[in-house]
């Protein structure tokens, strides 16, 4: 069984995170960047399954900048025997079209009978990656579960909504995305961190995927412009003299909320 | 000021450390701590699970073998001393890693490392270092516990007092006189064990700081301990034993200060940034600018010779009296910085619910254990003058 987890890294969820007003982009250098924690459960998910499995691989595999190999390193640290970290100037401001086709590309390079991932980045929260994955790759993806149960050859779990807790299952070889429902993740110890010194880590390029991110026949979402958000102005006091209520109703008609 | 010892080992390490902290060593385990004047055994056994304690084990026996390299040890302090409640735990980690287990790495036999380091990697088995007696403090060939010699081991009678993890511990490397006189080669160093008839350590001392790490008066009444337990299996040896691991516990001493005092300038500077006085931060007055100025450059200076001194121990260059002087001048220092910031906290820094207020109790050992400051005066007066 090869299980490759989907991670991420992301400027801390609890620091300061802002957006370049030059590039769109968000600024990493500003912010302390670390792995996205769903996708830490995500690996935990894998390597808690091959504790109790062995012959079971876990591959980690990510797309991020250059500067993310100390976060790629720790996936190693947590327990994965190898990783794969696609990085390319190309990929600067991907798109998740464009994301999900090199992630796709990449799983098919490494081979897996199982896909965890994060059910959304606490940074793009797209959300829709791991399913964009699973249909490029032509395999039924399970997301946004609460629960995982990998019983070969399913993979089953709960998927959880507003309305209902649904059961769902799948044959292997899928694709599945957890929330953070799921147990918080081991964290490296220190011979963790010096036996990733030895593990294989692998870099690929858009060229070693064959994907051409200039590829303007396939639809791809681009940052035309970005302002400044527009500071909060004041808003409307109302005292009230015994006309508070008219004055209210008076202020939603405006504003055509009535 | 910026730092080069570390490479990116030893930051992720850093990581490991901080994340332990968060997650085995809250607050309110602390508090525990404290109620129990002593840490936890599973807490020090999820340390060990994460390779947080057990770095100067050998590989081949379980830790880390980072015996001759401290920068792990170093960032292992920095991390547990650094959000200020966790002191309890550096003081465990340090008597095992530094004063006990060096013993057995260096000069054990091979029996002796088979049966405890093991289990020392992974704290089923706590360390501890038992020199000074009631008697015999920075004078140790005034010691008086004697092991007598009789057929297949020895008998001690005795007392050592001021004890390091002393209650908890399983085993106890003790200093004890195997000779008649007081020269150096009438003392040896035995491995005395939890459980051995005679052998009592449970009376814990109660200290002015440093609640949460147990301290105890030892006491050995005909305690039978066998040939096997005599460290390097040579009697005589013991002074030439302890001389070697000199640098290393002077060491250890000098960073936890120049940790403490890192982490006591950060919790001023928290302070006196928040802390509003006549309508302004009381950073914004110029008598605590000058002194977060001085306990800043202070902090850089005592991480600058640290940091030498880590470099050369890991090289086997570090001298004991080089190392005396890093232990007396750091601890100085730390004691300067800690009253500095307590001053800085006003009333707050009195009240022992603020890490400075107890940094500034806990610290107040630093000057007399591990050697007394001015013994360690007097020791690098020697190397510098000879006895006159």
């Amino acid at each position: 069984m090869k299980i490759v987890v989907l991670m991420k890294e992301v400027p801390n969820t609890y620091g300061e995170r802002t957006l370049s007003l030059e590039t769109g982009l968000a600024e990493r250098a500003t912010s302390d960047n670390v792995l996205d924690e769903v996708t830490e459960r995500a690996m935990e998910v894998a390597l808690a399954y091959a504790d109790a499995h062995e012959g079971t691989q876990v591959h980690a595999l990510t797309v991020a900048p250059e500067g993310a190999t100390t976060s790629v390193r720790k996936c190693l640290a947590m327990g994965a025997e190898a990783a794969t970290h696609v990085v390319d100037d190309g990929l600067v401001g991907a798109d998740l079209g464009l994301t999900a086709e090199v992630i796709a590309a990449a799983l098919g390079r490494i081979g897996f009978d199982l896909v965890v991932a994060g059910n959304q980045s606490t940074d793009g929260m797209g959300g829709v990656l791991p399913a964009m994955v699973a249909e490029l790759l032509g395999v039924p993806h399970l997301t946004n579960l609460s629960e995982v149960t990998i019983a070969e050859p399913e993979v089953a779990g709960t998927r959880v909504s507003d309305d209902a807790d649904v059961q769902v299952s799948a044959t292997l070889p899928a694709v599945v995305s957890v929330t953070d429902a799921l147990p918080e993740a081991r964290f490296p110890n220190f011979k963790g961190i010096m036996a990733a010194k030895k593990k294989p880590l692998d870099v690929l390029s858009l060229d070693d995927l064959g994907i051409d991110a200039e590829d303007m026949t396939a639809s791809r979402t681009i940052m035309l412009a970005i302002d400044q958000r527009p500071p909060r102005t004041a808003g409307v006091k109302i005292t009230d003299s015994g006309d508070a209520g008219t004055q209210l109703a008076g202020f939603l008609a405006e504003n055509q909320l009535i | 000021m910026q730092r080069d010892v570390y490479d990116e080992d030893h930051e992720a390490f850093r990581e490991v450390v901080k994340e332990f902290i968060k997650r085995y060593a809250t607050p309110e385990k602390a508090k525990q701590w404290d109620a129990d004047g002593e840490v936890d055994r599973d807490t020090m056994q999820a340390a060990a699970e994460h390779g947080i304690v057990g770095l100067s084990v050998p590989e081949e026996y379980g830790g880390a073998g980072m015996l001759h390299d401290f920068r792990f040890r170093c960032v292992a302090i920095e991390e547990i001393l650094r959000p200020g409640h966790a002191a309890a735990l550096a003081g465990g980690v340090g008597i095992q890693d530094d004063l006990a287990v060096p013993y057995l790495v260096h000069f054990g036999t091979d029996e002796q490392k088979q049966k405890w380091l093991p289990k020392m990697a992974t704290c089923e088995v706590l360390g501890a270092l038992a020199m000074t007696e009631p008697g015999a403090g920075s004078d140790l060939r005034s010691a008086r516990t004697t092991a007598k010699k009789v057929d297949g081991g020895y008998v001690v009678n005795g007392s050592k007092i001021f004890i390091s993890s002393g209650k908890t511990a399983d085993l106890v490397v003790t200093f004890v006189k195997t000779g008649e006189g007081n020269r150096p080669d009438d003392f040896s160093l035995l491995l005395i064990e939890d459980g051995m008839e005679g052998f009592v350590h449970d009376k814990k001392l109660v200290k002015m700081g440093s609640h949460g790490h147990d301290t105890a008066e030892l006491n050995f009444t005909d305690v039978f301990v066998p040939d096997e337990n005599l460290i390097g299996g040579t009697p005589g040896q013991g002074f030439v034993q302890l001389m070697k691991n000199l640098p290393l516990e002077r060491l250890s001493i000098g960073a936890v200060a120049a940790a403490v005092s890192e982490a006591a300038l950060e919790w001023t500077l928290e302070y006196t940034t928040s802390r509003q006085a006549f309508g302004q931060p009381v950073s914004a007055f110029q008598n605590t600018r000058f002194r977060l100025a001085d306990m800043a450059t202070t902090v850089d200076v005592l991480w600058a010779y640290i940091d030498r001194a880590m470099t050369l121990y890991g090289k086997g260059e570090l001298t004991a009296d080089e190392a005396a002087k890093v232990k007396y001048w750091c601890t100085d220092r730390e004691w300067e910085v800690l009253d500095q910031a307590v001053q800085l906290h006003g009333g707050y820094g009195y009240m022992m619910e603020y890490p400075i207020t107890r940094a500034f109790v806990d610290a107040r050992v630093h000057r007399i254990y591990g050697g007394t400051n001015e013994v360690m005066r007097e020791i690098v007066a020697r190397s510098l003058t000879g006895r006159k």
